[in-house]
């Protein structure tokens, strides 16, 4: 019977035929964790597209089915990985509508969070993202471009007014270069205890020295 | 020389020819203050001066797995160590965050690394206030650190 095969790896347990849209969207799923977890872990150099397929324990006809290189696997990660993680920073900004200060803490936790919950996507793409050369640079300046958006929404809260239009970026890209460096050493605890450093750094030019520490805790 | 060697030949000389400079230009002063806004101004000086070195140190070393990463460790360890120097001005040292160092080499190498990698974009010199007005910010609070954006000497 044509098809049998693929028709019976595709069957639930119930024997109701999974739909192919959702066969492929959990293949793809598959490839980006893989991706992430072997790029994460040996550097985006070291990994070859037969790596990401052992990871993903997939064909390898499947993984050409989805993307067209490693290279463009590995943004299909970043981006997914950058939207998520901007997505649960905002939310948890907005949750904690108090004060500027609060909001700033509340994004850092979140962000932190997020790398604990997931430390081989946080090292695939913190790490290993500027590793790639200059086709990564457009997508590394948007998600620098995007989180200064977010910390320039308490700008007028803070009443920093007198500052350069750029600070909230070269705040925001410091942060990402301490970041970097805290997940080279692969020590989670470090970046854990980095969190009021954090907060405090990224409030210090709008809110002042002492607001900033108090706000720290 | 394989490209390892070669890697680590170009950044050893590169980093010492650095750190010569530096402490040239900086050795008049005796103040942190004066001393940063000097070693900043020339570091951004030579970017602009010598752009395929600047971007060997910031940008091609990130895609030289452990052994640039090595190496960038020990740069920024270096400028880090430098920097903390500033501790030993201060009536009460340990109220500054202990990072303060290191919060400071990451926010200028993310400029730095910003003009290697995005070269339309405005030059080094001209952004050095909003960097000095940062670090000098986060060791002598923000009244210091205004006096560098808005009145610099």
């Amino acid at each position: 019977m044509p098809g049998g095969a693929k028709a019976r790896r595709d069957v639930q347990p119930g024997g109701h035929p999974l739909r192919p849209e959702v066969v492929a969207f959990h293949q793809r799923q598959r490839i980006l964790k893989g991706a992430a977890e072997a790029i994460g872990r040996r550097g985006y150099r070291q990994v070859a597209v037969s790596d990401i397929v052992k990871a993903s324990a997939i064909a390898r006809a499947r993984f050409y089915e989805n993307f067209s290189s490693k290279e463009d696997c590995f943004f299909a990660v970043y981006d997914a990985a950058a939207q998520a993680t901007l997505e649960k920073v905002a939310g948890a900004c907005e949750g904690t509508a108090e004060s500027f200060p609060e909001r700033v803490g509340a994004g850092i936790s979140a962000l932190l969070d997020a790398f604990e919950a997931d430390p081989d996507l946080a090292r695939a793409c913190i790490v290993e993202g500027p590793a790639v050369g200059p086709a990564i640079n457009g997508r590394f300046e948007k998600l620098i471009g995007d989180f200064a958006a977010l910390l320039r929404l308490g700008r007028g809260d803070a009443g920093s007014s007198e500052l350069p239009d750029s600070v909230e970026e070269t705040v925001v890209g410091g942060l990402y270069w301490l970041l970097y460096h805290a997940l080279i050493e692969r020590r989670p605890r470090k970046i854990a205890q980095l969190r009021p450093q954090l907060v405090e750094f990224s409030l210090i030019p709008f809110i002042g020295t002492e607001a900033a520490a108090a706000a720290a805790g | 020389m394989t490209g390892p060697e070669a890697f680590a030949g170009r950044w050893d000389r590169l980093e010492a020819a650095y750190f010569d400079r530096i402490a040239e230009v900086t050795a008049p002063f005796e103040r942190w203050r004066d001393r940063f806004r000097a070693g900043a101004q020339e570091t951004a000086r030579l970017v602009e001066a010598h752009p395929a070195e600047a971007c060997f140190l910031a940008v091609d070393s990130l895609s030289a797995g452990e052994l640039g990463q090595a190496c960038r460790r020990r740069f920024a360890s270096r400028l880090t160590a430098r920097l903390d120097s500033a501790r030993a001005e201060l009536p009460d040292p340990e109220l500054v965050p202990e990072a303060t160092g290191g919060w400071i080499v990451a926010f200028f190498f993310a400029r730095v690394h910003r003009r290697c990698t995005q070269p339309e974009g405005p030059d080094l010199p001209s952004q050095v206030p909003e960097l000095l007005f940062l670090a000098v910010s986060a060791y002598f609070g923000t009244v210091a650190g205004l006096e560098e954006l808005l009145s610099p000497p």
